[in-house]
């Protein structure tokens, strides 16, 4: 059977549906409508779905398998549809083109490489067959830390052989062989108020006391390592002429390893206080494990970069701070990041893809499943 | 004379004896009007409960309307005779610290001798009080010149608009005595701490904490280096602290933090040590060590030290003896806490501080007033103002 043909603006038209459907991850019925989109799509291709509903104020998971290879190890597309823009957004960055480009909430992050898998993918529905059984899961929650899908993404992930995530590929077109874990904390801290004028001596500060700890945390940072640790954002007292009784802060750890998680998160979590009558309490812990390049990954890679080099792409790989979904299944299963397409600006009014990008990357996802065995 | 009151002496302190209901129903009146320090029309409005008290006295009003804050208010007791043309000023603010609706949260109550509601002692129980002392005074004289009664409407945030008033007023003044509560125990006030209240805005550069965390730059790491070096300004020997009261910073956990500030609170005793501690404050605030932060500092407020003087000690002097003619004996001390006291010491004005009626709690939902504190203190007040006579405070 000779390759598919992956029509640019065919796809671009129905992305173009997809964005303008906009479903930032606290509506969730918004978040119900864009999967009703996706559902619709992939009934017509003849996919088996399941429809997980959502829970804790969040939308629902969509699930689309292929008819074949019931219960054998297969392929895991891992995608979201949820995007960080409120609602409304769609005014301020409408779906435009100009030139190469086209922009929308959520066009790179991450509804272009759902949009160009679910087109690979219906590739075989209709009419072909693949060597594995192919699973795609489309999650509600990414953007805010896949608390209400990490189940169902880690239980999917067990039952597969090979893991491709659809985030948008990075640094003009390489995909993601690894990515940091992520910890994230909060500090509260409790000392003594008493007034700052009349009875400075009664008090203890927990804003001194933050202080410290701040700069203990900031300690941590490690480039050797690639240990990183942001402290984004404190609060702390309730007025300029009171001893600050409260202090807060949240912090966000970025730990390329397991070992360095391990060794690492004790130490944020047990912080101890300076001073007597101060209380340093922290919660929180490692929110997504670390996505290590693996010999499976590498292998898994260096098959795609194959499969690319016969598309004209010469694909690199690269290990990036920021998490995604595909940092739940990489720690068992062989994981490949960043398959989606190629843009910038996630997450800000200038988001965008590269048009010329939807057909290749689709290519090479469709080649993926059509070799992966 | 009786008892060594002269006639009017007695009158007077005859008539406020009798006042005692009225000065509450007053108070209830103004402590449920509310008045937090940002909110011009509570605070203008709790400005008109006492003006309709001053016009029913017969005194002269003069409004000094602010744009911003509450306006300036004086009630005017003259004295056309009087050798010494050089006012006493009874001083007070209507102002308080509480967030709007308050006193519908919690109305004026007595409890167990008690009485409690927003801003209750402090301080308006002590302008109630200064409004019954001027008009015993009017009703039967004996005040030795004249006499001015000046509601203030913003010293809970460092008078930024009474400020000029107060200091004009007390550059022309004989004496001045201000409301501030007394403490339990009878304790008025013979020191304060000078006051600065500064801000300090630390500016860095936003980027995700995950993939661009090279290319940021904490705002919140330069300002946790900062406050530590703040905090080591404080030299308990000649009573300078320093404390950062109040910090914010950042956008979101996983953003390296763009911007982050922290309120300052320095105290000092004596004005010579003001200067110096500022500059230190300015040159931690404006100097950053964090790669790339910028930084800069303001001051939003000042109280200067109310220090001791021969003239504030004769005051003192007076006013314990009249308090025992009131039936109280009254001690003096220190504290930090800062207030309008220090602009009128400033000025040269003789300045005796905190002569209201008892009270604790200040700025808490526990705060309260010993009602039956108002009548003694309301009665010496006005016999201190009626024994301030020319040769009574040694010549400034």
């Amino acid at each position: 059977m000779s390759l598919p043909t992956f029509e640019t603006q065919s796809m671009l038209k129905g992305l173009r549906r997809w964005v303008e459907i906009e479903s930032p991850t606290d509506v969730p019925e918004a978040v119900n409508r864009m999967m009703d989109a996706a559902e619709s799509a992939y009934r017509e291709a003849g996919a088996r779905l399941e429809r997980v509903p959502g829970r804790d104020g969040r939308g629902d998971h969509l699930i689309a398998r292929s008819p074949w290879g019931e219960g054998e190890a297969g392929v895991l597309i891992l995608s979201h549809l949820d995007t960080v823009h409120p609602i409304g957004f769609l005014e301020r960055l409408p779906f435009r083109i100009e030139g190469d480009t086209a922009f929308g909430p959520g066009i790179c992050d991450m509804k272009g490489g759902v949009y160009i898998a679910h087109e690979a993918f219906a590739r075989f529905l209709r009419g072909r067959r693949s060597p594995l059984p192919i699973t795609h899961l489309i999650v509600s929650d990414e953007e805010t830390g896949s608390t209400t899908s990490r189940h169902l993404i880690e239980q999917e992930g067990r039952r597969a052989k090979f893991v491709l995530v659809t985030e948008a590929c990075r640094d003009g077109g390489k995909v993601v062989t690894a990515r940091k874990g992520v910890g994230q904390f909060e500090m509260h801290i409790r000392g003594i108020a008493s007034h700052s004028g009349s009875r400075p001596q009664d008090g203890r500060s927990a804003v001194r006391e933050l202080a410290q700890q701040i700069l203990e945390l900031e300690a941590l940072n490690d480039v050797k390592t690639g240990v990183s640790v942001t402290v984004g954002v404190v609060r702390g007292g309730t007025r300029p002429n009171v001893i600050p009784e409260e202090a807060y802060a949240e912090i966000d750890m970025r730990l390329p390893t397991l070992a360095l998680a391990e060794e690492l998160i004790p130490k944020v979590l047990c912080a101890k206080a300076h001073r007597e009558g101060v209380k340093v309490r922290v919660t929180g812990g490692l929110n997504r494990p670390p996505y290590e390049k693996t010999a499976k990954i590498a292998a898994l890679f260096a098959h795609a970069r194959k499969l690319a080099a016969e598309i004209g792409i010469d694909l690199q790989d690269v290990s990036t701070g920021g998490g995604s979904d595909g940092n739940f299944t990489a720690p068992f299963v062989a994981t490949l990041d960043g398959l989606g397409v190629e843009g910038q600006g996630a997450h800000t009014d200038q988001e965008q893809i590269l048009i010329s990008s939807l057909s290749p990357r689709a290519m090479l996802l469709f080649r993926l499943l059509e070799t992966l065995s | 004379m009786l008892n060594g009151l002269t006639d009017q002496e007695q009158q007077v302190k005859n008539w406020l004896a009798t006042q005692g209901d009225a000065m509450i129903e007053l108070l209830a009146e103004l402590v449920n009007t509310d008045s937090g320090s940002y909110d011009k029309q509570g605070v203008d409005a709790a400005g008109e409960v006492l003006k309709r008290y001053f016009v029913t006295q017969g005194l002269a009003l003069e409004t000094i309307p602010q744009p911003q804050y509450g306006d300036q208010i004086r009630a005017t007791l003259d004295h056309p005779t009087s050798n010494d043309r050089r006012p006493i000023i009874l001083m007070g603010h209507r102002d308080t610290v509480f967030p709007k609706g308050e006193p519908k949260r919690r109305p004026f109550r007595i409890e167990n001798g008690r009485g409690y509601g927003p801003g209750v002692c402090d301080m308006k129980a002590g302008l109630v009080m200064n409004a019954f002392v001027l008009a015993a005074l009017k009703r039967f004289g004996g005040h030795p010149g004249p006499v001015i009664a000046l509601v203030t409407s913003d010293e809970e945030i460092a008078s930024p608009s009474s400020r000029p008033v107060i200091e004009a007023e007390a550059r022309a003044a004989r004496a001045v005595f201000n409301a501030e509560p007394s403490r339990v125990g009878r304790k008025i006030t013979s020191g304060r701490k000078g006051g600065v209240f500064s801000r300090c805005e630390v500016t860095g550069k936003a980027a995700h904490s995950g993939a661009n965390f090279k290319d940021g730059v904490s705002a919140i790491e330069e300002l946790a280096r900062k406050i530590p070096r703040f905090h080591k300004l404080t030299d308990l020997a000649p009573g300078t602290t320093v404390n950062v009261g109040l910090i914010g910073g950042g956008q979101t956990v996983n953003t390296v933090a763009p911007s982050a500030w922290c309120e300052i609170d320095l105290r000092y005793v004596k004005t010579k040590d003001r200067d110096q501690a500022v500059a230190a404050i300015r040159e931690i605030a404006e100097t950053c060590s964090v790669a790339g932060a910028k930084s800069s500092f303001t001051i939003k407020g000042e109280f200067l030290p109310l220090e001791q003087t021969p003239e504030a000690k004769a005051l003192f002097d007076l006013y314990e003896a009249a308090a025992s003619v009131a039936g109280f004996s009254v001690s003096a001390e220190f504290t930090g806490g800062c207030a309008d006291s220090g602009y009128t010491a400033a000025q040269g004005c003789p300045t005796l501080c905190s002569v209201g009626p008892v009270g604790g709690k200040a700025h808490t939902p526990d705060e309260f007033l010993e009602i039956d504190t108002m009548v003694p203190c309301a009665q010496a007040l006005a016999l201190s103002v009626m024994r301030l006579k020319e040769g009574v405070l040694p010549p400034g």
